[in-house]
């Protein structure tokens, strides 16, 4: 008699993902390209799990939906990134995902922020938001096709979400009294992380060589900026300042870990550490 | 019947009126003056389909409640088409004095004619005349 040989579960990569061939990519650039999606992973995920903290006490039942399943979309954002790593570095998505200390995540500063009110929560979301569309945009003509390939379904998604926000901000912004001056004080706390989004990356000259990345992230940065700010000027709110270090000149494996990030980690780890190596 | 997807929080009552001036509530944890309004979602499953009613959305306007739209009725891709519409725009019109005179209106329904025995003769003969075609065309 025979046992059905059983699938392993924690290394399928879903159908969704595209398979590639990494016998062909010379060893600087798998590393380089798997820290790219690394980072791409971690802020997809950080924010994902940042908007799933609304799910029950958003200000509308209708609010409520719609954020929790934007959430949804950033966390499933987050698993092609990861699951697409997972074909350079043969480590499972899941241990990547849960299985890291604080200090290994690559996600942007401006997400180590706590979601504070909604008016803050809204507020930062739309800065990276605007920041992501460049930097996907940018991807969107990598040489490295599989990338270029989720690229352009994710922008599909992310482009409505970045209407929702700024829905949101137009309206929070174009409120006089409390909802306007909460909108105001959120940009002062968090612009000077803003421009974290475009930290340098470790390998980033590696990137740009193999055209993986069409432009240095300094160059999306003063882009980003450009375009943000014109929709901040329209609501005659505070502009990105021109110097806005990214993450204070600091790349993203040098950044400190901050306490907001910290007490996030303990909790979304919680379970996957419960019983480590457990299969679920 | 229409079918009813998703879970629009504020759905009418089975038989309820579409009150004429629309409902405007409001939410008190927005803020005080915070307004929100009612908006009837119609969906197309796939093109061709009739529109049909899905139910409907609370949001304080047409952008979001657009945006809602999309999440309650659209989410796991079941629609290719939305129409969100304002409830107050919506003309209600239920009076049965309009809808359901009180008088017997059985002769403007097509029933009421025996038909089976004309209906029996006009079958045979186009049967007839059909196999007669044939014949010649066999020929």
């Amino acid at each position: 008699m025979t046992t059905p040989a059983r699938l392993p579960t924690r290394q399928l990569i879903a159908p969704d993902v595209p398979r590639f061939d990494t016998s062909g990519l010379a060893p600087a650039t798998r590393d380089a390209l798997a820290e790219l999606l690394l980072t791409l992973a971690d802020d997809e995920f950080v924010a994902g799990f940042r908007d799933s903290e609304w799910t029950g006490i958003a200000p509308m039942l209708e609010e409520d939906v719609a954020f929790s399943s934007i959430a949804q979309d950033e966390i499933g954002h987050a698993r092609v990134f990861y699951e697409m790593r997972a074909q350079l570095t043969g480590e499972e998505a899941d241990r990547t995902a849960y299985g890291r200390q604080p200090h290994e995540y690559r996600h942007a500063r401006l997400l180590d922020h706590p979601r504070n009110d909604w008016a803050y929560t809204i507020t930062r979301r739309w800065l990276y938001d605007t920041a992501d569309a460049v930097r996907l945009e940018a991807l969107a003509g990598s040489s490295f096709a599989p990338l270029a390939e989720v690229v352009a379904k994710i922008r599909r998604e992310e482009r409505y979400h970045l209407l929702h926000l700024d829905t949101w901000l137009g309206r929070l912004a174009g409120h006089p009294g409390p909802p306007r001056d909460k909108v105001a004080d959120a940009l002062e706390t968090v612009l000077p992380d803003a421009a974290s989004v475009f930290a340098p990356l470790p390998a980033e000259d590696r990137l740009l060589a193999d055209a993986i990345l069409a432009a240095p992230m300094a160059d999306l940065a003063a882009r980003w900026r450009t375009q943000a700010n014109t929709r901040l000027n329209e609501l005659d709110l505070r502009q990105i300042p021109d110097a806005a270090p990214p993450a204070d000149g600091r790349r993203r494996d040098e950044a400190a870990v901050a306490e907001g990030f910290r007490s996030l980690w303990d909790e979304f780890t919680s379970v996957y550490r419960s019983e480590e190596g457990v299969e679920w | 019947m229409t079918r009813q997807t998703g879970t629009g929080p504020a759905d009418l009552p089975k038989g309820a009126a579409a009150p004429a001036e629309g409902r405007r509530e409001a939410i008190g944890r927005l803020g005080e003056g915070a307004r929100t309004d009612v908006f009837e979602v119609f969906r197309q499953e796939k093109d061709g389909d009739a529109m049909r009613h899905a139910g409907n959305v609370v949001a304080p306007d047409i952008e979001l409640a657009t945006h809602y739209a999309r999440e309650f009725y659209s989410r796991r891709q079941e629609s290719v088409r939305l129409w969100v519409v304002p409830r107050v725009q919506i003309t209600d019109l239920s009076d049965p004095g309009l809808l359901q005179p009180p008088l017997d209106r059985s002769f403007k329904k097509p029933g009421g004619y025996v038909m089976r025995d004309k209906l029996e003769v006009a079958k045979k003969r186009a049967a007839k005349e059909k196999a007669k075609a044939k014949g010649a065309g066999d020929r």
